[in-house]
């Protein structure tokens, strides 16, 4: 194999790259990436076995096709830290040369035969969105999902595409996120459509491969996999094994008190009622009446925040406490000018809405 | 039906015969070897029988002969009040005893048995001869027992006192003999069994030999002397003596500091009235008392002796006599609890950080030591460590290099350190045990802080400032003498700890409820345990439900602790729970679940802190009780002084 690359694509393609190589691993193999040189583009490929990339770059003059396994880390230093606009890469047995104008690295290759498959993108996609709208509904939804939580759905984000609807649903299990969105078309999902638990991970690198909102980003879903494709990438992920808990039924339909308010108001007053709460209490207390929004905490050893906020508010007075972490969290992924926020009782579920397609549902905290 | 039987001579079909058997009475040499199944499990309980009868008949000396780890021969030589010869063949008859005489007797037993079944159970496995002379006959009488044919006294030359042969034991019982361990295993056993049954009676004088060589020699000492028997070596000075006394309850004996306690209870001994027991109110007291001290799971290092009205016990519930049942249990647990905790509290348990072991003048002397007592010991226990039997409290088990060493051959003085004890600010250290029996407690140097304040911060060391921050997990910073070293997660969780503590009391603690409730699987037993916890359980924010026959849903959840998963924590709770029965009291309980909430919630090992983060550890350090420990008993602090450090850099005279 002998390509000639441009070192800066080069470099972009091997850091998105880098995110999926496995930090660490007792297979050596998965810290390496793997390049394809053929049809006039590397591509370059990495997995950690759960989610994998191919990453294809066309800034690159092929002399002759062939494939190499590098490890990842090195391979990155060297084009990251060389000067040359160009560098050549050519493999001679087991040793890559990568040789720029005053440099000449010697890299020991591994064998490619041990590298696990990476899927490619093959036939039709189910479906597609564009770029910008799937950017949105991952930022309004992925800060929602649990990290490690050992109830596996839990760390991951449910995608459900059905009825030209394409939605996605998180869930820690004390909020819930939901943004919806239309698809153009059904594309090939049949009636029932599809789901899929799709890893955090996974979807904070699609996000990453996003660069133009108007490119549309492919979907295919599979049994256990899902494949998502974009002009320069194709990136696989195992899906999150699990039931994802039935979100639609802990969405309370039955709030009979509505506050409106702007977006940025109500964010704001939060957060200065936030500042004097502690590990130990964080809760916000909050008492709606017809006058408006009354925000407190209170911490035994710092002292006591007071601010009264003007908001439209429909409904019996209520008291009810809040993690305001959760709140401004959510406000500030909102995408419209204004919320509604809607109660029942101090010991039932809020839904705070933005705009048509944001729904956000949030136990309260009990407070002293 | 199904007889039990000893000999494997006539073998018993494995199904039972549909034709009936007749009921009959048993014969006595039946009846004695079914006892004696229950009392002389192997050789080292014929050991405790019959040192324990002699201690009753008031010897001095007693001398215990073992051959062959005891299966050829056990001889017990005593110089007690001896037996007439009149009495000889009663000696042993089953339920004949000189320790009782009337029914109100057996209310009030102030002898070590009582219920003369020793010597015939012995006699009915074992080829047995006494030979005795009393102290006012001029000559002496033996009398043989084959498994239970007994022959007639006969005049025989002897001293005053009792000599007991045993040999061959159970030669008529094969089955027994077969499970018999190898000649070191048991004699390891007679050996550690001697040792228990000689603690608490310094008075008298033991000697031990196996195969004609002296293996222990115990003079007659005082008792603290005797007790350091059994005392780890090494840790002689992580050690505070007890004594409490009133008109009728005596406990006396020594506790070891936290750092001392071990998985296993080899280190605990209770004895009441001279005798050995195993009580769980007793041990469950001293676990209260060093509880937040040591970590959970650990026994601390303890010889208690409790001297109680024998009419306050009643020790007929077990064969052997290791369980007692008290006529006021609650009285001796809240006696044993308050006086082990005030010692506590009373005391600076903040560990030396400077190792033994790199201590050369130490390792010298310890080497040395070890050389000469090696090979005692090679020949003494060998096996003692390898054997598979029920983890009684062993106190020949020493740990690491000073294996063996709790077993005190020479009655010199141990090595003394005298460097450490008057350089040791440690007021704790105290090189011999004092001989004022009057005051135990004050053989400490210097003055007893007040139990009530100050317990764990060394009044020596003013509050450090600042700190620098090693590994992401240590603090180190300057003391008036020295230095200290502090690991960050355990004062961080000890900190923690007494601040939820000071939350709970003040009233429930805020809860996050939970949108989806986390659904726990859970026996029925933790079910029903649920109804007893869950005015504990709202307190501290948690709101459980049943969730179906045999699952519970965890409905609302502390929000300090929204990094944990509720669903765990609440299943690790009832798992504790349901294990130790007797914490489901409500402080007790509090004091658990704050201990899982605070060690989760604190920093953890490998956090970096600002210095801001550190100083006000350090501050908080200082308002916090019992802030040497995290509340699982792990130390919080180390502390080298410069005197350690000049011994280290050898700017010192050593």
């Amino acid at each position: 194999m002998k390509v000639i690359c441009n070192r800066g694509a080069l470099l972009e393609a091997l850091t998105v790259a880098g995110n999926v190589v496995a930090a660490r691993t007792p297979k050596p193999v998965l810290q390496c990436v793997k390049l394809t040189a053929a049809d006039d583009r590397l591509t370059i490929a990495a997995t950690d076995l759960e989610v994998a990339i191919r990453y294809s770059d066309p800034q690159v003059q092929i002399e002759q096709p062939g494939e190499v396994l590098l490890p990842a880390d090195k391979f990155r230093d060297i084009v990251r830290e060389s000067i040359d606009d160009t560098l050549s890469i050519e493999v001679v047995n087991d040793q890559a040369h990568i040789k720029g104008q005053d440099s000449h690295f010697k890299i020991y290759t591994q064998a490619v035969s041990d590298f696990p498959p990476v899927p490619d993108f093959e036939g039709e996609p189910d479906f597609e969105v564009p770029g910008g709208l799937l950017k949105q509904l991952i930022g309004q939804t992925l800060f929602a999902a649990a990290r490690e939580s050992t109830r596996y759905a839990f760390n991951g984000v449910l995608i459900v595409a059905k009825n030209k609807k394409l939605n996605l649903v998180s869930t820690d299990g004390r909020r819930l996120a939901m943004a919806k969105s239309d698809l153009a078309a059904n594309g090939k999902l049949g009636k029932d459509g599809a789901q899929a638990i799709v890893p955090a991970k996974a979807l904070n690198l699609v996000d990453k491969l996003i660069d133009d909102p108007e490119e549309p980003v492919q979907f295919q879903m599979r049994e256990n996999q899902i494949i998502f494709h974009t002009s320069s990438a194709t990136l696989t992920s195992n899906l999150v094994e699990g039931q994802f808990p039935p979100y639609e039924d802990v969405i309370p339909k039955d709030a009979d008190k509505t506050m409106t308010a702007a977006t940025a108001d109500f964010l704001s007053a939060i957060r200065r009622a936030a500042l004097l709460t502690t590990e130990e209490s964080k809760g916000v207390r909050m008492s709606f009446t017809k006058k408006g929004l009354q925000l407190t905490s209170r911490s035994p050893e710092s002292g006591e925040a007071e601010v009264n906020f003007a908001c439209k508010f429909d409904g019996a007075d209520v008291e009810i406490g809040f993690n305001p972490t959760f709140l401004t969290e959510a406000l500030r992924v909102v995408d419209s000018d204004e919320i509604s926020l809607e109660l029942t009782a101090p010991n039932r579920p809020g839904l705070l809405k933005g705009g048509q397609n944001f729904l956000y549902v949030i136990m309260p905290v009990n407070l002293q | 039906m199904c007889v039990c039987r000893f000999d494997e001579a006539q073998p018993a079909p494995i199904m039972p015969r549909v034709s009936r058997r007749v009921i009959q009475q048993l014969s006595q040499s039946l009846v004695n070897r079914i006892a004696a199944g229950e009392v002389i499990e192997r050789p080292a309980s014929v050991v405790k029988e019959l040192v324990e009868n002699s201690i009753d008949a008031g010897a001095t000396h007693i001398t215990v002969e073992i051959e062959d780890g005891g299966r050829e021969l056990i001889r017990v030589i005593d110089d007690g009040c001896g037996i007439p010869p009149t009495e000889l063949r009663l000696a042993f008859a089953s339920h004949a005893t000189s320790k009782l005489l009337s029914d109100e007797d057996l209310f009030a037993i102030a002898t070590m048995g009582f219920r003369g079944e020793a010597l015939a159970s012995i006699g009915s496995v074992a080829q047995a001869r006494i030979l005795s002379r009393t102290n006012d006959s001029d000559a002496g009488y033996e009398i043989f027992n084959r498994g239970g044919e007994i022959s007639d006294p006969q005049a025989a030359a002897a001293n005053v006192g009792t000599t007991i042969e045993v040999r061959h034991l159970f030669f008529n019982v094969p089955a027994r003999r077969k499970f018999l361990k190898g000649s070191p295993t048991e004699f390891g056993h007679i050996s550690e069994q001697l040792l228990k049954t000689t603690l608490p009676h310094p008075q008298v004088a033991f000697k031990l030999l196996h195969n004609g060589r002296v293996v222990t020699d115990l003079p007659a000492t005082t008792d603290e002397e005797r007790l350091l028997a059994a005392w780890p070596d090494e840790f002689r000075e992580q050690r505070l003596p007890i004594e409490v006394r009133d008109a009728e309850l005596r406990l006396s004996g020594l506790i070891g500091l936290p750092e001392l306690a071990r998985p296993t209870g080899k280190y605990q001994h209770v004895y009441l009235n001279g005798r050995p027991i195993r009580d769980k109110f007793i041990q469950h007291a001293l676990r209260e008392a060093y509880r937040g001290l040591t970590e959970p799971g650990r026994y601390p290092a303890a010889i208690l002796l409790l001297t109680i009205p024998p009419q306050d016990v009643d020790v007929n519930v077990h064969p052997t006599k290791v369980e007692v049942r008290f006529r006021d249990s609650g009285r001796i647990h809240g006696l044993v609890l308050a006086s082990v905790r005030e010692r506590l509290l009373g005391s600076d348990l903040t560990p030396k950080a400077s190792p033994r072991a790199s201590d050369p003048v130490d390792d010298a002397q310890r080497q040395d030591m070890q050389a000469k007592l090696a090979a005692f010991f090679k020949s003494a226990i060998p096996g003692a460590a390898q054997t598979t039997a029920p983890p009684v409290p062993s106190p020949f088990q020493g740990e690491g290099k000073g294996e063996g060493s709790a077993w005190q051959l020479d009655p010199a003085p141990p090595v003394q350190r005298s460097f450490e004890v008057s350089g040791s600010p440690a007021p704790v250290v105290v090189d011999r045990f004092s001989d004022d029996r009057n005051s135990p407690i004050h053989a400490s140097p210097s003055p007893q802080p007040s139990p009530l304040k100050g317990e764990g911060v060394n009044p020596s060391i003013s509050p450090p400032k600042s700190a620098i921050q090693l590994h992401n997990s240590y603090l180190v910073a300057q003391s008036d003498d020295g230095m200290i070293i502090i690991d960050q997660h355990a004062l961080h969780e000890r900190i923690m700890y007494e601040e939820l503590l000071a939350r709970v009391q003040r009233g429930t603690l805020e809860s996050q409820r939970l949108l989806i409730p986390e659904t726990v699987q859970a026996s029925s037993r933790q079910i029903a345990m649920l109804d007893t916890i869950q005015p504990l359980l709202q307190r501290l924010g948690i709101e459980v439900l049943p969730f179906g026959p045999n699952s519970i849903a965890v409905q609302s959840f502390p929000s300090f602790l929204e990094k944990l998963e509720p669903a765990k924590f609440v299943q690790e709770l009832l798992e504790r729970g349901e294990q130790e029965l007797l914490d489901l009291h409500d402080e007790e309980m509090l004091h658990e679940v704050l201990d899982m909430m605070a060690c989760k919630a604190a920093v953890k090992a490998g956090d970096p802190l600002t210095p801001a983060e550190i100083e006000a550890l350090l501050a908080r350090r200082e308002l916090v009780e019992r802030s040497s420990n995290c509340p699982h008993g792990r130390p919080t602090t180390l502390r080298l002084s410069l005197r350690d450090l000049e011994k280290q850099f050898k700017r010192t005279g050593f």
